[in-house]
C-alpha cells in the first residue's frame, strides 16, 4: 500500500518508482562531463582516458545502498558474458571510507576496477543524484544511455543495447540471437 | 491497504479491545519536562594495528538548551601526544582532536562527559513567548547542505505535501510533513548504522527505507524546503524510556551502537518543536513483539507524542552538517555522531566499533 500511495503521490513528477526504473537505459542529454582521475582500492590513480576504445559502463554506487549490492553479481555476469568484447566496467563507489570498501571487495571480490570518489566530486560533475546511476560510454568516451537503479546487465535485450556501441568490428561478431525489450516472448531474431 | 496489513490492523484493534485497562494503559507515551537526569557517558577507544599518523576525533555533546541539554565538565585519559577541544565554525560541533606519535605502541583515549537532559514537550495548542530566530539562524537552518538539498526534487515534493494537505500555517505544513514521512517511509533494519541522510536519492530512487538519518534527513530538508526552519540534532540513547517502549531506550548500559538522530522545527512562538518521525517507524519495526501495525496503540501513542514532544533518556552531540575533521585530509562527512579516527592517512571505518576498537558506556549519575 505504501509504494502504492507514494507512486500516486507522486504522479506527474519525475520520480521513479525502483520496478520501473530497472528497465529503463535512457538515452544520455547533455554535455560530456569532464574526464577524470580517482584512486583504485590500493590507491593507484586511474584514468578514464585509458579506457578509450571500449564501451564503458560507468557504475556509480555505494557498499550501504542495497541495491547497489544486488546488482554487481550481475555486473560480474557482464564480464563473463562480455569477455571478449571491448567492454569495460568502472565502479565507482560514492563517499565512502576507503576501508570500508576495501572490506567489502574482499568480501566480494570483483574482476572490473573500483575507484573511490571521496568527496563527490566526479559523481556531482556526472550529474548522479541517485544511486546507483550507470552510464554507458561509446569507445570515444562520450556519454550514450543512463540509468538511475539497478538492472540485471546479462539480459539479453541489455546486452543487444550494449552491443550496438562496439566498434564495427566487435558488432559483427555479435551473436545473432537476441531477445530485445520488444520481443518479450523471446523468439529468434535478426 | 492491502489484504495483510488490512487483516494485522483489524487484528490489533481487536486484541486492543479485549486488553485489560492496565494493559492498554501501557500505551502511553507522554514525555513532559520534569526532572532532570544527568549521565555520564564514557567513550572508549584504541587504534588497533597502529601505523604511520594517527588521530581520532570525538564528538562531544554540545547541544546547550535551557530547557533539555546542559552538557557539563569533559574529562580525558590516556597516551597521547596532544589532545585539545574544537568547535566546528559553523555549527559550533565540539569534538576532541586526539593525536598520538607515530611509534605509539597502544594508541588508546578514555573521554568521559557529564551532561544533563530532560524531557520536552511543547504545547501547540496556542503560540507562546519563544525568542525568535536570528537572522543568521534563520539562514542556516533553510539552507540546503551536501546531503539534504531544498530545491529539485524535495522541493516539489514538500510542495505537494503542503498543498495535498490544504496547510496554510506554518505549524500545519509542519505536521503535514511529519505525517507525510510516517507513512511514506520505512524503518529498514540492514540499513548500516543511522543511514548517510542523502535525501534527494531517497526520494529519486522512491527507497524510501533507511534508519534515523534518512527519515529524520527527509524531514529535515522538506520542512526547509516548505520555509520552516529546521535541523537534524544527532546524539545517543543513554538510558531506558521510561514509557516502557524498549525500541525507545537504551537497552544497556553499552550505548555503542545506540546513536540515534532527531529533528527539530522552528514555529514562531513555540520556538524550537521537537519532532521525530524516524521513532515512529522504529516503534513499528521493532517494538516487541515487532512488525506493528500503524493502527497499533503503541506506534499512535509514539506518533500522537513525536510531533512536539521527545524523552529526555538521550544525549544531544550538535546539529552540525558537512562536518570538516580538523588536521585531516578528508573529505567533509555529512554528520559528527560516530568516533573518528585515523590510521597511516586512511579513515577508519566508524560503523564497526568492534575492529575499530572503540566503546561507548552511559551510566545515571544523579537524579535531581
Amino acid at each position: 500500500m505504501r509504494i502504492a500511495l507514494t507512486a500516486a503521490f507522486f504522479a506527474g513528477l519525475i520520480y521513479l518508482p525502483a520496478a520501473s526504473a530497472s528497465s529503463l537505459l535512457r538515452p544520455w542529454v547533455g554535455e560530456t562531463p569532464p574526464s577524470f582521475s580517482l584512486d583504485d582500492l590500493r590507491g593507484t590513480p586511474r584514468d578514464l582516458q585509458a579506457f578509450k576504445g571500449n564501451v564503458v559502463l560507468l557504475h556509480f554506487f555505494a557498499t550501504w545502498c542495497e541495491p547497489c549490492v544486488r546488482e554487481i553479481s550481475s555486473l560480474r555476469r557482464l564480464t563473463e558474458i562480455a569477455r571478449d568484447k571491448p567492454l569495460k566496467i568502472v565502479a565507482i563507489d560514492v563517499a565512502e571510507v576507503d576501508l570500508r570498501v576495501r572490506a567489502f571487495f574482499e568480501k566480494l571480490p570483483v574482476n572490473f576496477p573500483v575507484l573511490l570518489d571521496r568527496d563527490r566530486a566526479v559523481t556531482k560533475a556526472w550529474q548522479v543524484s541517485a544511486l546507483p546511476s550507470t552510464v554507458v560510454l561509446a569507445p570515444d568516451l562520450t556519454p550514450r544511455l543512463f540509468i538511475e537503479g539497478d538492472l540485471d546487465w546479462s539480459r539479453p535485450d541489455v546486452l543487444a543495447t550494449i552491443a550496438t556501441l562496439y566498434p564495427a568490428a566487435a558488432r559483427r561478431a555479435e551473436p545473432i540471437t537476441v531477445q530485445t525489450i520488444n520481443n518479450p516472448r523471446g523468439e529468434t531474431t535478426r | 491497504m492491502n489484504r495483510r496489513e488490512f487483516i494485522q490492523g483489524t487484528t490489533a484493534l481487536s486484541l486492543t479491545a479485549m486488553l485489560p485497562n492496565a494493559a492498554r494503559a501501557q500505551a502511553v507515551f507522554a514525555p513532559k519536562p520534569g526532572a532532570w537526569r544527568t549521565v555520564d557517558l564514557v567513550t572508549k577507544l584504541e587504534i588497533a594495528k597502529p601505523d604511520g599518523k594517527m588521530q581520532a576525533w570525538i564528538p562531544l555533546p554540545s547541544v546547550n538548551e535551557t530547557e533539555w541539554s546542559r552538557p557539563g565538565e569533559t574529562k580525558w585519559t590516556g597516551n597521547a601526544a596532544k589532545v585539545e577541544r574544537v568547535r566546528d565554525p559553523k555549527y559550533g560541533a565540539e569534538m576532541l582532536h586526539v593525536m598520538w606519535k607515530d611509534d605509539e605502541f597502544m594508541p588508546a583515549i578514555e573521554v568521559t562527559s557529564r551532561v544533563a537532559t530532560r524531557d520536552r514537550a511543547i504545547d501547540l495548542s496556542k503560540p507562546g513567548k519563544a525568542a525568535p530566530l536570528s537572522d543568521a539562524e534563520r539562514k542556516l537552518n533553510l539552507q540546503g547542505t551536501e546531503l539534504i538539498p531544498v530545491d529539485g526534487i524535495v522541493k516539489q515534493t514538500s510542495d505537494k505535501i503542503v498543498t495535498e494537505a490544504k496547510a496554510t500555517t506554518d505549524i500545519e505544513k509542519a505536521r503535514a510533513i511529519y505525517e507525510w514521512v510516517v507513512e511514506n517511509t520505512v524503518r529498514t533494519a540492514s540499513t548500516r548504522g543511522c543511514g548517510t541522510g542523502d535525501i534527494a536519492s531517497m526520494l529519486k530512487t522512491g527507497n524510501l527505507g533507511g534508519k534515523c538519518a534518512d527519515l529524520n534527513a527527509l524531514y529535515v530538508g522538506l520542512a526547509r524546503a516548505a520555509g520552516l526552519p529546521a535541523r537534524d540534532v544527532y546524539g545517543l540513547r543513554v538510558l531506558p524510556s521510561q514509557f516502557g517502549y524498549k525500541s525507545l531506550g537504551a537497552g544497556s548500559a553499552n550505548v555503542t551502537k545506540a546513536q540515534h538522530c532527531r529533528a527539530e522545527v522552528f514555529l514562531d512562538g513555540f520556538g524550537w518543536v521537537p519532532v521525530d518521525p524516524a521513532d515512529v517507524r522504529k516503534v513499528m519495526l521493532e517494538e516487541p513483539p515487532a512488525n506493528l501495525p500503524i493502527t497499533d496503540a503503541k506506534v499512535v501513542a509514539a506518533r500522537k507524542a513525536l510531533f512536539g514532544a521527545w524523552e529526555g533518556n538521550w544525549i544531544a552531540y550538535n546539529t552540525a552538517h558537512d562536518v570538516a575533521l580538523p588536521n585531516g585530509k578528508h573529505p567533509k562527512l555529512g554528520f559528527l555522531m560516530y568516533p573518528q579516527a585515523e590510521r597511516a592517512s586512511l579513515l577508519l571505518d566508524c560503523l564497526d566499533p568492534d575492529n575499530f576498537r572503540y566503546a561507548l558506556m552511559a551510566k545515571e549519575a544523579t537524579a535531581t
